[in-house]
């Protein structure tokens, strides 16, 4: 098993929001969890129940520190919804983990959920591209500049 | 607070005055012009880059501005302990 090479937005999840579920992409409070790499690779085709943090392959394997990015993850800061010509895109600021001594090991991707909604349905997972460990440190995702998520039409 | 920084890799220094959290960055020419952390000055570390692992394919990944490699995280090593920057891809999904 292993977090795989993708990263991609869930289908299902477009699929509520279009149909009116209450999923407020820059409303909502959103968090990104940790996973490591013995996780089942996630799907981004997966039903809307399974892309929930805590459900299908989202139900173990995550990496927290005890406080400084604690079981569930870490709420993102400054979330944005934009769009410009065909792209649609979902941003936020990058995430530090909060202090200057946690210890992570094996951090191999991460999923983004709205913690806001109350089944904690998934937006998205990203695929750091190999394995991260911090030891009494800080640890920082930085999103592209092209944003954390896009849908182009 | 005032704290003076230094990059360990091209020696720039800078000096902030705040509340004491958080890191000050520069893009730094030593680094391939990624944005890598200052450290407190006199700090002895050393700082590695590491490229994608994975395969790409259609991913959208992010890249260094020097060569235009698809670039995974920065690590900083210090005596005491070390630091993580991971440069996530974007998440896609394409209507067409």
């Amino acid at each position: 098993m292993a977090f795989g090479t993708s990263s991609k937005m869930f289908v299902a999840t477009i699929e509520a929001i279009l149909e009116g579920r209450a999923l407020d992409v820059d409303g909502d409070t959103f968090k990104i969890a940790l996973f490591n790499d013995t996780i089942t690779a996630p799907d981004a085709t997966v039903a809307l129940a399974s892309t929930a943090y805590g459900a299908g392959v989202w139900g173990a394997n995550e990496v927290s520190d005890t406080t400084e990015w604690p079981v569930t993850g870490q709420a993102l800061d400054s979330v944005t919804s934009a769009i410009s010509g065909a792209v649609w895109t979902f941003d936020a600021a990058d995430e530090v983990s909060d202090g200057t001594s946690a210890t992570l090991a094996d951090v191999r991707g991460c999923l983004i959920y709205s913690d806001t909604d109350a089944a904690d349905s998934g937006l998205c997972f990203l695929s750091f591209g190999g394995a991260n460990a911090v030891t009494d440190g800080t640890f920082t995702v930085s999103f592209s500049a092209s944003g954390i998520a896009t849908i182009t039409v | 607070m005032i704290r003076h920084w230094k990059c360990v890799e091209c020696k720039k220094t800078d000096v902030t005055n705040d509340d004491g959290r958080g890191t000050r960055y520069h893009r730094c020419p030593k680094m391939r012009g990624i944005n890598v952390p200052f450290l407190p000055d006199g700090t002895k570390a050393k700082l590695v880059l590491r490229e994608r692992e994975d395969y790409i394919g259609g991913e959208l990944v992010q890249l260094d501005p020097e060569h235009g490699r698809p670039v995974a995280s920065l690590t900083t090593i210090r005596d005491n302990g070390q630091d993580v920057i991971v440069y996530a891809p974007t998440a896609t999904a394409k209507g067409a």
